[in-house]
């Protein structure tokens, strides 16, 4: 049986400047953005997170931590600076390879952008119809990944008949459907009771331990410091702490 | 593409037409209409041309000849027309037989020659047959000649019609092309309308990596299909309107030569079904390049 996300075994390059002694997944180098109103998004961010990392990303509102986010995924492009996904810099990446970058990236949003007239198994499978997988690996893949998010049951239902966390579950499955390297989670508890939202994090820890780099954008302070992982706060644009497995306090 | 991309494509095509079924019929009858009226002109441009032709060939210009021209000056005067440039064929037709053919093409009005027979007044005539474009020339030649008393040509009717064919023509090419772009416009539209319908899917498409050309195709297979559709049913009001102005031109202009319909369309249907999907791929890559940036 396949993997449910493949562990890269990829060689890290040595000397490369990840830090950690493995491979970069995401790289950024004095990355600025500015949007066309004149609003900064990100202000000269430096930043490298490596293979298999989890990465909770905090800050007030207006940080910037959906901008960073949206740089990984290349929906946006810095003003100024580099960025790095997968060892490829995104402002030399052509429009049509887009799509290949964007099968290595899962996303994962607040509000869970299913579609409502497709059941919890259409929406995972939507994701690998679209791009071009066989309907053979479609009923392997679509029950494995459902399983995973403990949703196996609810496969015919669709996405109002769920419950906001389910949702979300649904939502993460889509994600990895593609068995993606990176998985991003813009505030992906932001709709869910704390319950809930422990369990959405659970799972993001579990795709984590499978092989998968993870970047958490949060507003979930309590959550984010019972987990000891890395954590890098924003505020204004720019990064004002970076605290490697550390115990997160709120710096106010 | 594989196949079973193919079946994802048109099953979402399908949908969508289905999912704006106002503004698809729309667009079908628009399609449709444009069409119909090209394809008639197309019609009445096929049946001129050949109408034209057939004129053509009836391109003659009669000499009268004077009453007193001997039969050699008139062998002389035939070799002479017979080597001007343009000239077919030169044929003396006596006055006897002038009157007969008179007589002939009255029909049952001949009674009205009843009692001419024993003069005629009718003149001996050379019938000569010449190219179109040397017509003018032979004619104005023909009669500065020596015993030629009068010349008719025909040529004249030939060069009017000549000139309401082009006029026919250039407005038929310019209601064409309006008439083309008010159906792309409206394929546009209603593909527009489409993608905004399924604005949520083509995002999600996006961020989970369906390519450019993935997320575009039942797009171009919708259009399509509705070009397609419009010009099948313009072509089915082509061949009935034909049929009527065949029956009407049978009963008032029996001797104008009309093109067969099943031979017409065989040679019509394939660039008719052809220019419809062009219309609908046209309208969509219009809207597509407005309205979904991918
Ligand atoms: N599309 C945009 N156009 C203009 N300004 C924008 C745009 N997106 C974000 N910004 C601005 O960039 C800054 C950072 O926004 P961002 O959405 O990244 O913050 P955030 O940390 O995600 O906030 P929140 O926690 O509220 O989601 C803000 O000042 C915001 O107003
Ligand atoms: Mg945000």
């Amino acid at each position: 049986m396949m993997p449910l996300l493949a562990i890269d075994s990829s060689a890290g390059r040595p000397g490369s400047p990840g830090g950690r002694g493995v491979a970069p997944m995401i790289e950024m180098y004095d990355v600025s953005v500015v949007f066309p109103n004149g609003a900064r998004g990100l202000h000269k961010v430096n930043l490298r997170i490596a293979k298999g990392e989890f990465v909770f990303l905090v800050g007030p509102s207006g940080a910037g931590k959906s901008t960073f986010i949206r740089l990984i995924y290349r929906e946006i492009l810095p003003t100024s600076g580099q960025v790095y996904v997968l060892g490829r810099n995104l402002a030399r990446l052509r429009r049509r390879e887009v799509p290949y970058l964007r099968r290595e990236v899962g996303v994962v949003f607040q509000d869970f952008k299913l579609l409502n007239d497709r059941t919890v198994y259409d929406n995972v499978a939507f994701a690998l119809q679209v791009t071009g997988a066989s309907p053979r690996e479609v009923r392997k893949r679509v029950p494995a990944v459902l399983e995973m998010v403990g949703l196996a049951h609810k496969a015919t239902c669709y996405p109002d008949e769920l419950a906001g966390g389910e949702q979300q579950r649904v939502s993460v499955a889509r994600a990895i459907a593609n068995n993606p390297r990176i998985v991003l989670a813009d505030e992906p508890t932001g709709n869910l009771d704390p319950d809930t939202a422990r369990g959405i994090v659970e799972l993001l820890l579990d795709i984590n331990r499978l092989g998968a780099t993870v970047v958490v954008a949060t507003h979930a302070l309590d959550i984010v410091s019972s987990h000891r992982q890395r954590v890098v706060e924003l505020r204004d644009g720019r990064v004002v702490r970076d605290v490697e497995r550390g115990l997160y306090r709120r710096a106010l | 593409m594989p196949f079973r991309a193919l079946l994802y494509h048109c099953r979402e095509a399908l949908r969508g037409i289905a999912r704006n079924g106002f503004m698809s019929l729309a667009s079908v009858t628009t399609v449709a209409i444009s069409l119909l009226v090209l394809t008639l002109f197309l019609l009445l441009g096929a049946n001129l041309a050949n109408v034209f032709t057939w004129v053509e060939e009836q391109v003659q210009i009669r000499a009268f000849l004077a009453d007193d021209l001997t039969e050699a000056r008139r062998e002389l005067l035939m070799r002479e027309i017979g080597r001007q440039e343009g000239v077919r064929s030169v044929t003396f037709i006596h006055k006897d037989q002038a009157l007969q053919e008179l007589a002939d093409r009255l029909g049952t009005d001949a009674e009205i020659l009843q009692g001419v027979d024993s003069i005629n007044p009718l003149p001996h005539t050379l019938a000569i047959e010449v190219e179109p474009e040397h017509a003018e020339r032979v004619a104005e030649m023909v009669a500065g000649m020596e015993g030629v008393d009068q010349v008719s040509e025909k040529g004249e009717m030939v060069r009017r019609l000549v000139a309401v064919t082009r006029v026919l023509r250039w407005g038929g090419v310019a209601l064409m092309a309006l008439l083309a772009v008010a159906t792309v416009l409206v394929i546009s539209n209603t593909i527009r309308l489409t993608v905004y319908a399924r604005r949520q899917e083509i995002a999600i498409m996006k961020l989970v990596g369906a390519t450019d050309s993935f997320i575009r195709a039942p797009f171009f297979i919708e259009g399509m299909l509705l070009g397609l559709a419009g010009s099948l049913l313009s072509v089915g009001g082509a061949w009935w309107a034909y049929g009527y102005a065949m029956t009407l031109a049978a009963d008032s202009v029996p001797f104008l030569p009309m093109l067969p319909r099943d031979q017409l369309f065989a040679d019509l249907l394939p660039a008719l079904v052809a220019g419809g999907a062009l219309l609908g791929v046209l309208g969509t890559n219009l809207s597509i390049k407005r309205f979904l940036r991918v």
